[in-house]
């Protein structure tokens, strides 16, 4: 899998000076306007388009056949992918606690923390979704899932966070949408990993 | 042992099957495959590397390919024809890719000197690269990580002659240790016959001739203007403009002998009418 990794490291080398570019728009638009929830937007774009860069660099360069030809299982194709997205949300968090810190003048960690698991699952399930409908449809038609995957987990965060306030469930919290996203994880990437199968046989 | 045994692979297509293939690939020999657009060739070698479902059989080194590990895997080099490498990648960055697959199979200093041999430039992007400069990385890539057995889907096509000289001279090399071994697809018969011990002739995706080459191309020859008795005793023949021509046993050929090369059997073979 560190192959796999690697491969879409090189391919997201192409897009460094747009991430970071966008990163330091939405964090200088967050300090500026004292909206720490502005970084949200960041959170839900960088993974869902490191998602679809990646597997539509793969499509073009018929990177899955070969890997597969090398002996990589498609399992492993399709898990890789799931989780370099879900790794990219760690860029977004770190703007999002930096944000919170100079906006607020410091900040409730547990507070922090369950809303930043809220919205790391909001995020990691729409990866989930988009995993398969990108391999299953060719990025391109699948920008419509993408974008309503996108809408759902940005409703799903403002929803979460709300409730986060007026609730007093840190704890719960906590677990529920990790142990969540690891349930759509583990059916995305079984699904995923037929498709592909499918599609190279 | 055999390197490779194909038993009965039947793999079925809307408009197309693979059935009953069938042949063997000896350790230590270049095994030829050869037939026209779509007869099955690339197919067939999707489905021993795995990456196509069949019925059937195919053993590697006298093991079912779809059991081996992935270290036995390892053993296996390949080129999937045209365009079959990342373009988005350099060379340099495709072989710390590799090097992350192969693990310590990888063997850098072997892609360094093909490299240096092709003279491929290691920083600029695959997809930049001539299509000869291509197919000698893809050899490059199958050549460096210690296999022992290369399953190419044709290497060689659309390359100049000078650049299918250096891929022939390699695959000249690499057949100098007694146990590797190469089965080769290909449409360029003139490399099929200066470098395969044996042929596979393949068409509408079963398999017509498996045969040692030197015997298969001392078998027939070729009568042009054949006369009732060519036609009565050739195996195929083709009704031209101002004749017939007929591919007969060589034995029977009589004065106007020829022997039949790999691309005139296998054009009689196609086109032709069976007597």
């Amino acid at each position: 899998m560190s192959g796999l990794f690697l491969k879409d490291l090189y391919t997201l080398k192409k897009y460094a000076l747009w991430y970071v570019s966008v990163t330091a728009i939405f964090v200088a638009v967050a300090f500026f306007t004292g909206n720490n929830s502005f970084i949200l937007g960041l959170a839900v774009l960088i993974p869902l388009s490191v998602l679809t860069a990646t597997i539509s660099t793969d499509k073009k360069d018929e990177w899955t056949e070969y890997a597969l030809a090398c002996g990589i299982s498609p399992v492993s194709v399709a898990a890789e992918k799931a989780i370099f997205a879900a790794c990219t949300f760690l860029l977004p968090a770190l703007a999002s606690a930096g944000v919170c810190a100079v906006n607020d003048g410091g900040f409730d960690v547990a507070a922090y923390l369950t809303a930043l698991s809220f919205s790391a699952d909001a995020v990691l399930v729409a990866i989930a979704v988009s995993l398969p409908v990108s391999y299953r449809f060719g990025t391109e038609k699948a920008r419509l899932i993408t974008g309503i995957a996108i809408a759902a987990a940005l409703c799903g965060i403002i929803a979460g966070l709300s409730f986060i306030e007026s609730s007093d469930m840190n704890a719960p919290l906590l677990i529920l949408p990790p142990a969540l996203f690891a349930c759509t994880a583990a059916l995305a990437v079984v699904l995923t990993s037929s498709i592909i199968k499918k599609q190279t046989t | 042992m055999n390197a490779l045994e194909i038993k009965n692979v039947n793999k079925h297509y809307k408009k197309f099957s693979l059935e009953e293939v069938s042949f063997c690939v000896e350790r230590g020999t270049v095994t030829g495959l050869i037939g026209e657009n779509g007869a099955g060739k690339s197919t067939l070698i999707k489905a021993i590397l795995g990456l196509t479902e069949y019925d059937g059989e195919i053993l590697a080194n006298g093991k079912p390919t779809k059991k081996l590990t992935y270290d036995e895997r390892k053993k296996t080099g390949f080129v999937l024809g045209d365009r079959s490498l990342p373009e988005s990648l350099t060379v340099c960055e495709f072989s710390s890719v590799l090097r992350k697959f192969y693990g310590k199979a990888w063997d850098r200093q072997t892609f360094a000197r093909f490299t240096d041999k092709f003279a491929l430039p290691e920083k600029k992007r695959i997809g930049e690269l001539s299509t000869g400069m291509r197919a000698k990385c893809a050899l490059a890539a199958a050549l460096s990580h210690g296999a022992d057995t290369l399953l190419l889907d044709e290497p060689t096509s659309g390359l100049d002659p000078v650049a299918r000289d250096d891929i022939l001279d390699v695959l000249y090399d690499f057949m100098q240790d007694e146990t590797h071994t190469v089965l080769i697809s290909s449409h360029i018969t003139g490399d099929l016959e200066k470098l395969c011990d044996r042929i596979v002739f393949m068409h509408e995706g079963r398999v017509l001739l498996s045969e040692d080459k030197d015997d298969l191309l001392c078998r027939y020859s070729v009568v042009i203007g054949a006369n009732e008795t060519d036609i009565k005793n050739a195996v195929r023949i083709i009704r031209r403009t101002y004749g017939t021509d007929a591919l007969v046993p060589a034995d029977k050929a009589g004065e106007n002998r020829a022997y039949a090369g790999l691309d005139d059997i296998m054009n009689f073979f196609i086109r032709g009418e069976k007597q």
